[in-house]
């Protein structure tokens, strides 16, 4: 390795030592502010509306995640296989929710569900300010997300293989069950681990669309948006500590079983 | 791909439990008009936020209060598209005004008042010109915007547009809403704030200090009928409740004021 490399490599550690330094400095600042004002923190995450909160953030993102791998996978396998008419801008249509500001998604919905002929769907079931919303506005976001990363994987993938595998007697879709899905599994659990975090941190659209209602419609990054409003700082960043050691876990979670995915198929 | 679909139907079943787990069945069903118990959503700004939890709490009826706390511009902008919900209680009875003309609400009964203050850091002695201290630069301040805030709009009228401008001009920071501004004072990122003499009782690091000038000026805390409103009756029996003397006594605990004419004063 010569001088210049060494530099380099040098530079490179330096703006990672830095920008790390600086992620686990936000997190020590809010330990600090916890430990200072502790009794009031944990008073906070005792009362039954923030623990609603925490189980309906944990089932909504799941169920968005769920609904965002299985939507953003078929048409990413079908924009990255299938030529045809458009196909560039559903490509671009795909990256929509990704740099709409997330404001502007949930006026969207609203406005959709409830100044359209939607309304009479929202009238009878019940999706805005119910958890419906929060669902669709999570899923929203999080399908961009899964799309990007699940073209991204099937870009990589050789089509000739399907091709092999369709001329032995597959059809197309025992060929994308038999091949291409054994291949992308890593690309599936990234994709899903981004969604689901992407869907449990959701606020903006889930604000507007689905209301701040206290105990009906109340996630975490919502709890923390009311506790700031209510002058209690502990009980907020408490909450955001709290869905930061969730979403740690969830995401070594799927680190270790895409790197067991990885591993297999050596 | 069996794989998968057993995964995606097992994580769905986890997640119904938990959503269940959160607050059973009436997270996902819409009420039923006219079938006990009724419940309501109220409509209410973020920042009275501490008092309505305590109200919401001492309503003693079979009617279910949902309430869904944001800024009031907010709420009303939303309001305008959305057109769902029984109650709104603003900052202020402007805003109910806008859906009042659109026929949105029902004329605004005043529930109780408040007054505009400066909200000063604990560590900060007595300031003894307020409008100095806000723009002499001596102080860091968070001001409200007076087009997004109640407190600002109400502020601006007072000192005159210009004046407040210059105050803005001369902020460390602009805020939209005052629970902002006082949770800024309270965190020390700035010594002195504008906000309400009720919010800075809401922080343990702020304090109120009055202005002479502005204590002639209250802003008044309305309640209205939505037009969406599915449950009036219930929507009724609640906004009863909220200028009656229970909720009286709620209200003045949380430093607002309530006087007599506060329950019959209805606002064009």
């Amino acid at each position: 390795m010569t001088r210049g490399d060494r530099n380099f490599i040098k530079v490179l550690g330096a703006v990672a030592v830095v920008y790390i330094g600086l992620l686990l400095a936000m997190v020590l600042a809010n330990l600090i502010l916890v430990a200072n004002d502790s009794a009031s923190a944990w008073a906070t995450l005792t009362r039954a509306e923030i623990q609603q909160a925490i189980f309906l953030s944990l089932g909504t993102s799941l169920l968005s995640a769920v609904l965002s791998v299985w939507i953003g996978t078929g048409i990413a396998y079908l924009v990255s296989r299938q030529q045809f008419p458009g196909r560039r801008l559903v490509d671009f249509l795909m990256d929509m929710p990704i740099f709409l500001p997330p404001l502007v998604i949930g006026i969207s919905l609203l406005i959709l569900f409830r100044r359209t002929p939607l309304s009479m769907l929202d009238s009878a079931v019940g999706i805005a300010f119910y958890v419906p919303a929060i669902v669709l506005a999570q899923s929203i976001v999080g399908v961009a997300f899964v799309y990007r990363t699940m073209k991204a994987t099937f870009d990589t993938i050789s089509v000739r293989q399907e091709r092999i595998a369709q001329s032995l007697g597959c059809s197309r879709f025992g060929a994308f069950c038999k091949v291409t899905l054994p291949q992308s599994q890593q690309g599936l659990i990234t994709a899903a681990a981004i969604a689901w975090a992407r869907s449990f941190g959701e606020f903006g659209p889930v604000l507007v669309f689905a209301g701040s209602i206290r105990g009906r419609t109340e996630v975490m990054p919502v709890s923390i948006y009311l506790e700031l409003n209510s002058g209690n700082l502990s009980g907020a960043v408490i909450i955001a500590l709290m869905m930061i050691v969730i979403a740690a876990a969830v995401l070594l979670v799927a680190r270790v079983a895409a790197d067991d995915r990885r591993g297999g198929g050596r | 791909m069996i794989r998968w679909v057993v995964t995606s139907l097992i994580l769905v079943a986890v997640a119904g439990a938990l959503i269940y787990r959160a607050g059973g069945a009436s997270l996902t069903a819409k009420p039923v008009p006219g079938l006990p118990p009724a419940r309501i959503r109220l409509l209410c700004a973020a920042g009275l936020a501490p008092v309505m939890a305590e109200l919401v709490g001492a309503f003693e009826s079979n009617v279910k209060v949902d309430v869904s706390y944001k800024g009031s511009a907010q709420l009303v902008a939303e309001h305008r598209i959305a057109q769902s919900g029984d109650i709104l209680i603003a900052a202020d009875t402007f805003y109910h005004q806008s859906l009042i003309d659109r026929g949105l609400c029902s004329p605004a009964v005043t529930v109780a008042y408040q007054t505009p203050c400066l909200i000063i850091a604990d560590r900060i002695a007595k300031i003894e010109s307020p409008q100095k201290a806000l723009t002499s630069g001596k102080f860091r301040t968070s001001i409200p915007k007076r087009d997004h805030a109640a407190i600002g709009r109400l502020v601006a009228s007072i000192e005159g547009a210009e004046r407040y401008d210059a105050f803005a001009r001369q902020a460390t920071v602009t805020r939209e809403t005052v629970s902002q501004v006082a949770g800024d004072v309270d965190q020390g990122i700035v010594d002195i704030g504008i906000g309400w003499n009720t919010t800075a009782l809401q922080f343990e690091n702020a304090q109120s200090s009055e202005v002479q000038s502005w204590q002639q000026h209250r802003s008044s805390i309305g309640i209205s009928i939505l037009s969406s409103t599915e449950n009036e009756d219930a929507a009724r029996k609640f906004e009863q409740f909220l200028v009656g003397k229970v909720a009286s006594s709620i209200w003045r605990q949380h430093g607002y004021a309530v006087d007599d004419e506060a329950s019959a004063e209805v606002q064009p």
